[in-house]
């Protein structure tokens, strides 16, 4: 016979206990999650429920050697909560000064302390948070956290740094302290450097995420690198260069662009002054009298139209000699005062250094005559003289993309006076920006054909993946490669001992160039006190010409303008920028390993032809 | 008599069965309600020890970049510049009649080098 485990009236008692119970926990289930729930739901989601932001990493930007030049950095703003220190703590002062880089009495008047004492208790109290400093790292902060004070704390922000400090600053540009990027590549670049945002639905309990309840997740896309063209090596020549320039001759301003006229890429490419990325703040107006002050964040390379003097002579002679109107051994009168322009006036001629006679197209260049120059044109006529000047890219943007740029000044011919056609030959009459000088000499170091200046050569996701590469753009031939090697060879002369720009010359190696000197424009008139002084040259010669791919082909536009320089006489472009020229090509001959030119051979050959006792 | 004794046999069975399946039936919602309670904790756990792992790749990644920036620093141009001049260590770059052009194919001779090396190496062995 079975028996129950007890008597039934007990049973009964246990099984209505059990019953209640288990009714109990199903009414109290039913009302957490039926009744209840969803005035529940929303206090947790009121309280806890929290739509997380993740923030994307900024991309870095490298040279072309993969060198950082501009990058993200944690750093702690570490201050003082003077409610919680403690008299012990006044003796670690020193040492926390030291760790900060402050000066001690900073730290102690932070403290409200003095001499190891508390000076200003009650100050203390009502005070929760003295700033010490904005830009501690964090290897240092660790080290103050070892001093062990529960007063001293930090709270970690992002800022962006730029390790190379001043190189390539005018390029690479900046990004302001609450993220914005406001110049440079920083800013043309920001859609792929700064990426994409994700976000996170989670429940946060104290400040602290519970990962458990993480719902959703779309994770941040972190930008791109870029990879530049910019090789720091030339970028620290020039900008080394510039600081003697800026040293010796105190100019106003001062450019040096480096660039390989094969590719359109820029190599270097720096302004005097120049500012510190990291403390772009400090960057102040230089001001000058009678004149707007100098910004020293300003791009003037890409930004200051100049009268371009005498290098803009080769525009003339290009185009002279690709219309097939004069050969190099052309002779034109060079002693007249007067000549009659293509519209029927008589126009006086400008006047040159030194009084020439009877001259050859080959000695108007190479002694950079502006009546030879001007004659040249108005043998050309306003319209096509004005077109080859559009062509070899003044009036228009390079295309630099690396913020604000002038087009320069070249007016329409309809807006031209008499004496425009006698003057802008010799490069007065037109504003000119320091990349258009370059880029227009680059067009004949590369046969004619002018490039779109390069600065970005490619962009990289975070795994190192190329995600974009940019190639080198050829804008429009200018002149035929023929012309241009004749215009070179013309340049080799400029350099030569006959040439204004003999300084320049570079031992075994054939350079090409051109100097140029403007009279700058004060209060509306062209001062016979201030210059702009330039030399825009490449070198070797003979390698720009030579047939063969352009990766086996080392060949270098360099390009010097001082604006304003103090020195004794006019500051010729001769003395002010050709020197740089020379002292930048020497230093990157090793560097780029660039074989020295066959130079006897091709000396002598021109020597026989055209009785210049070259070198 | 019987039919009585019958009847509460009955019941006490039924009872008993009960009991059984409801102990059995509590044991199972226990075991299931724990396993629940540890799996959840255990997806707590991984959960946060992921969140901690990525706190500490960000740490890393951090360190890393500031080594980054300080490596930069100290090969930047200027800093060895200043740095050669500090220890006298009289350093400069080549100047033209210290560098020999090399105008034969490099990496053929260093390649004919190396074999005939190894070439002499196994003539020795035998």
């Amino acid at each position: 016979m079975a028996k129950g485990f007890a008597p039934s009236s007990r049973i009964w008692i246990l099984a209505l206990c059990i019953v209640c119970g288990y009714g109990a926990i199903g009414y109290r289930l039913v009302q957490l999650h039926v009744l209840d729930a969803p005035q529940l739901v929303q206090e947790i989601q009121d309280n806890r429920y929290r739509l997380i932001t993740i923030n994307p990493k900024r991309g870095d930007i490298y040279d072309a050697n993969n060198e950082l030049l501009a990058t993200n950095q944690t750093f702690m703003e570490v201050g003082v909560d003077p409610a919680l220190i403690k008299y012990e703590d006044l003796r670690k002062l020193p040492t926390l000064a030291k760790l900060l880089g402050m000066d001690l009495r900073d730290v102690e008047r932070a403290f409200g302390a003095e001499r190891g004492r508390f000076v200003d208790f009650e100050g203390n109290q009502r005070v929760r948070w003295r700033k010490l400093r904005r830009d501690v790292t964090e290897l240092a902060y660790e080290e103050i956290k070892k001093l062990n004070m529960r007063c001293v704390y930090g709270n970690r922000h992002y800022d962006r740094v730029y390790p190379k400090n001043s190189i390539a600053s005018h390029l690479v540009g900046y990004v302001r302290q609450d993220g914005q990027a406001v110049a440079g590549l920083e800013k043309e670049l920001d859609f792929y450097l700064k990426g994409q945002k994700g976000w996170k639905e989670s429940e946060v309990k104290s400040g602290k995420e519970m990962a458990q309840f993480r719902r959703r997740e779309v994770p941040a896309r972190n930008g791109f690198d870029v990879e530049l063209t910019i090789d720091s090596f030339v970028q620290h020549t020039i900008e080394e260069e510039l600081a003697e320039i800026a040293e010796k001759m105190n100019p106003q301003t001062a450019s040096i662009i480096v660039s390989n006229p094969f590719t359109g890429e820029i190599l270097g490419l720096a302004n005097y002054p120049t500012f510190d990325p990291n403390y772009y703040n400090e960057a102040k107006l230089i001001p000058l009298e009678n004149r707007d002050p100098i910004d020293p964040k300003n791009n003037r390379a890409l930004t200051d139209p100049i009268e371009p003097g005498s290098t803009f002579k080769i525009m003339a002679a290009s185009a002279a000699i690709e219309e097939g109107l004069v050969s190099e051994q052309t002779q034109f009168d060079c002693g007249q005062d007067t000549i009659v322009t293509p519209s029927g006036y008589r126009a006086r001629l400008p006047k040159d250094s030194h009084r020439n006679g009877v001259m050859t197209v080959e000695q108007i260049v190479a002694k950079s005559s502006n009546r030879g120059a001007a004659h040249l044109a108005v043998l050309l006529g306003e319209r096509e003289f004005y077109d080859y000047v559009k062509e070899f890219g003044f009036g228009e943007r390079s295309g630099l993309s690396i913020g604000v740029e002038s087009r320069g000044i070249l007016n329409p011919v309809e807006k031209w006076d008499g004496l425009t056609i006698t003057r802008m030959p010799m490069g007065h009459a037109i504003g000119a920006t320091p990349i258009q000088i370059h880029y227009a000499m680059a067009t004949i170091a590369n046969g004619g054909v002018l490039m779109q200046p390069k600065t970005v050569a490619r962009l990289r996701d975070v795994d190192g993946n190329v995600a974009m590469e940019f190639g080198e753009i050829a804008k429009r031939r200018v002149v035929t490669k023929g012309t241009a090697e004749r215009i070179a060879a013309l340049l080799e002369k400029t350099v030569s001992p006959q040439g204004t720009a003999n300084i320049a010359s570079v031992q075994g190696y054939r350079v090409a160039g051109k100097t140029g000197t403007s009279q700058k424009i004060i209060n509306g008139r062209y001062s016979s006190l201030e210059h702009v002084g330039s030399f825009s040259g490449f070198f070797p010669a003979d390698e720009a010409f030579r047939p063969g791919p352009i990766e086996n082909k080392k060949c270098l536009v360099i390009t010097v303008i001082v604006d304003g320089a103090e020195v004794p006489g006019v500051a010729y472009g001769g003395k002010v920028a050709g020197p740089s020229f020379k002292k930048i090509a020497q230093k990157l001959i090793p560097y780029y390993a660039i074989t020295p030119s066959d130079t006897e051979r091709a000396f002598a050959i021109r020597d026989n032809r055209n009785n210049f006792n070259v070198r | 008599m019987n039919k009585r004794r019958g009847s509460k046999k009955a019941a006490n069975q039924l009872l008993n069965r009960l009991i059984l399946q409801s102990l059995g039936l509590l044991a199972v919602l226990g075991v299931f309600g724990l396993g629940t309670v540890w799996f959840r904790h255990q997806i707590s756990g991984v959960a946060n020890s992921i969140n901690k792992l990525d706190s500490e790749i960000v740490v890393e990644e951090r360190r890393l970049t500031q080594l980054d920036v300080e490596l930069t620093k100290a090969k930047s141009a200027s800093r060895l510049q200043k740095l050669n001049i500090d220890l006298a260590l009289g350093l400069r770059p080549p100047h033209a009649g210290q560098i020999y052009r090399v105008s034969e194919n490099v990496e053929a001779r260093l390649d004919g080098k190396t074999a005939g090396a190894m070439l002499t190496a196994s003539r020795t062995i035998d």
